[in-house]
């Protein structure tokens, strides 16, 4: 096989052993990397019934066939495992030079399972696999942490690292890299904590093979031409992501107050406009030229990475307008290693707790100090921040009184960051999504607003969030590049299966792409009904309550809110496209014929399929 | 009338970000996106930048609402209107 290496790293940290292992082809051609990988190996692998917490959980880094090759957006790397947050499938991705190393290293994927008698970093260096001692680095931030690992490696090492969040177990606890880098929001750094591996560290120096370099380097090279000619590039190098903060605020989309609504007082002063005349330079994944990290000065003259997510969960979701102030809560995330989603979504579930008298605490909307004191101590587990540390689902199971009726999740997972009281196919999108409420696969919004059909529940919004779960869920997190270059600047998926071929040899249009996108959200769904004893209904894939019970009080949206009744009935066309059943459960029919047979056979050991 | 038009995203890259726009009563959305267009020196007609006035990449917003949700190009205006004009693309 050229393109990918055919090998992943074996690692039982219980006995202490590592191992190369090859891989199959079929593994390669069917599932293709990245999260393809790590939903089969989950799959096949991990017991039913597993804790997430325990030695057994499998925590997976995987990569794509297109890492490491000069090529655009492609420097980044899944991180997945059973999630301690949901109980089902859990996700990310992140950027990080973890990820080039580790193919330059001969590998496509780690697997680790186990737990370390005490904590432990795994060295990959080259040939060379070692778990050494952590103890120096256990209780560090994930700053200082990386910063002694790249003096003791080489500034050309990549880490993948937790932060104090993951070493105490905090469900929303994330992997982290290179200072502002995160992904794995369904607590994967709770997973790596849980195994006391504190970082994986990788530094690779081989020739990574392709199929055919030449036509490799060139598509590459004209990749990063086509990216920077596009006509929207300019102004996405100002503001990123953040130019989101505006027109959410004008559509009523921007999460205020626990998603209670959908404008914002302070938005101006949280916004991509505000954010530019601040920025002090901009940071990006390896291989990218369309920096993503605008990075401001926060509160305490520290250095803070943002964007969109980060910015408004952090700020107007809890009622914070001052954008270093938000700098400074969102750079503690990253220092403490907790997902800045999921972690604005608890603060505003606590406030709103706080205001409605269900704890004692007093925690009043846009409260910055106590902001702070919160995320120390979800990453820390103490205090009400042990509570709130669980996320959000949990947190409110505790807590009682009424409070799951503001927990604003989907299947345990905090929504990002669109407020979706009158946008049914964002609903849908979240609803759906395979690691619950993020926005990483079918971010219709942009789509669904546009149109100026927003409050309507046709069959074309179920289309189109399957379309962009086949893109963006399926063909991106496999490949494992970002999605960026095509859904901000209009970068064309014609090149993707030219990239492919170029670096594989295998021929694979956007048809089997596409297919392959079906085959692993079948695949991800069968995992969930399964870790769940085939208790699944199709009320799993509902938004949050208050989006249908709650209308807005404010802005031009007042007095809307989604309707159950048409929700149910898109959410059955989801299903029919798909060949899924009632509850949401795929076919027997729909599994074979995305070659999931022996799959099917598995399934139907814990739920009868129809 | 007056009415006072926001622009949003990057189409002030090549629009600008606010005007003030006088139009005669019974005005619509499409006179004022016309005039906008003649005042900013847009050669391609029926398009502010690259965006195709009454495209779905281009939305309008009349006082917070969608002009799809209302009678699209054709809404009427009022003296003291809030027009936006944006394009959705950068977020997630």
């Amino acid at each position: 096989m050229k393109g990918w290496n055919g090998k992943l790293l074996r690692v039982d940290l219980t006995k202490g052993t590592t191992k190369v292992q090859e891989y199959s082809e079929d593994l390669a051609k069917r599932f293709v990397g990245g999260r393809g990988f790590a939903v089969k190996l989950l799959w096949d692998e991990l017991k039913p019934g597993t804790d997430p917490l325990s030695p057994d959980n499998m925590l997976i880094f995987a990569t794509g066939p297109l890492t490491g090759f000069i090529i655009p957006n492609s420097g980044k790397l899944v991180v997945a495992a059973k999630s301690p947050l949901t109980g089902g499938y859990g996700d990310g991705n992140i950027g990080t030079m973890a990820s080039p190393n580790l193919r330059k290293a001969g590998l496509d994927a780690v697997v680790v399972t186990g737990k370390a008698e005490k904590p432990s970093y795994l060295l990959i260096d080259d040939d060379t696999h070692e778990i050494r001692d952590a103890s120096h680095l256990w209780g560090l931030d994930s700053y200082k942490s990386e910063a002694k690992l790249k003096a003791e490696h080489g500034a050309a090492s990549g880490a993948l690292l937790i932060g104090p969040s993951g070493e105490n177990l905090a469900r929303i606890a994330t992997v982290v890299s290179q200072e502002g880098r995160a992904g794995g929001r369904p607590g994967m750094g709770a997973v790596m904590g849980s195994k006391n591996l504190k970082a994986v560290v990788v530094h690779g120096t081989k020739d990574l093979p392709a199929h055919n370099p030449e036509r490799l380097s060139e598509l590459g090279r004209k990749g990063f031409q086509v990216i920077t000619g596009k006509d929207n590039y300019k102004f996405w190098k100002r503001q990123g992501t953040m130019a989101t903060v505006e027109w959410c605020q004008e559509a009523g989309t921007l999460p205020t107050h626990n998603f209670r609504e959908g404008v914002f007082d302070y938005a101006p002063d949280i916004d991509g406009n505000t954010m530019a005349a601040m920025t002090i330079k901009q940071r990006g994944c390896h291989n990218c030229n369309m920096n993503c990290g605008n990075v401001i000065t926060d509160t305490e003259g520290r250095e803070s990475e943002l964007d969109y997510e980060n910015v408004v969960m952090l700020g107007s979701n809890i009622g914070i307008g001052d954008l270093r102030q938000v700098g400074t809560l969102n750079r503690m995330c990253d220092e403490l290693g907790l997902d800045t989603i999921g972690a604005g979504s608890c603060i505003g579930f606590a406030m709103e707790a706080s205001e409605r008298g269900l704890i004692k605490e007093d925690i009043a909307w846009g409260d910055f100090e106590a902001s702070k004191n919160l995320l120390t101590d979800m990453a820390y587990m103490r205090g009400l921040g042990a509570t709130l540390g669980l996320g959000t689902r949990k947190a409110a199971e505790v807590i009682g009184g009424g409070a799951p009726s503001f927990a604003m999740h989907v299947k345990g997972l905090e929504c990002s960051a669109y407020d979706c009281h009158l946008c049914p196919g964002m609903s849908l999108s979240f609803g759906t999504s395979p690691i619950g409420a993020h926005h990483k696969d079918a971010w219709v919004i942009s789509w669904e607003i546009s149109t100026g059909r927003r409050e309507h529940y046709d069959e074309d919004k179920a289309d189109k969030v399957i379309e962009f779960q086949r893109i963006r869920g399926g063909m991106f997190e496999s490949l494992v590049t970002c999605r960026f270059p095509w859904i901000e600047l209009g970068y064309e998926l014609d090149y993707y299966p030219e990239f492919i071929e170029a670096a594989t040899g295998v021929t694979m249009n956007l048809d089997d792409l596409w297919a392959l996108g079906d085959r692993i959200y079948a695949l991800i769904r069968a995992f969930w009904v399964r870790e769940r004893g085939g208790a699944w209904g199709r009320e799993m894939d509902y938004p949050p309550a208050r989006w249908f019970d709650e209308p807005l009080t404010r802005g031009a949206l007042k007095g809307q809110h989604l309707d159950r009744e048409r929700y149910d009935g898109l959410l059955q066309v989801y299903y029919d496209r798909r060949g899924w059943d009632r509850r949401g459960i795929p076919t027997r029919a729909t599994l074979e014929g995305l070659g999931l047979a022996a799959e099917a056979a598995r399934l139907a050991e814990h739920v009868e399929l129809g | 009338m007056e009415i006072t038009v926001r622009v949003f995203g990057e189409l002030t890259e090549t629009i600008g970000n606010r005007h003030t726009i006088t139009l005669e009563d019974g005005a619509n959305i499409r006179s004022l996106t016309r005039r906008v267009a003649a005042q900013t020196g847009q050669r391609r007609q029926g398009y502010l930048g690259e965006y195709r006035i009454g495209g779905n990449e281009l939305a309008i917003l009349l006082n917070g609402r969608n002009v799809e949700l209302l009678q699209g190009l054709e809404t009427k205006l009022r003296d003291g209107d809030e027009v936006v004009l944006m394009i959705y693309t950068m977020g997630g």
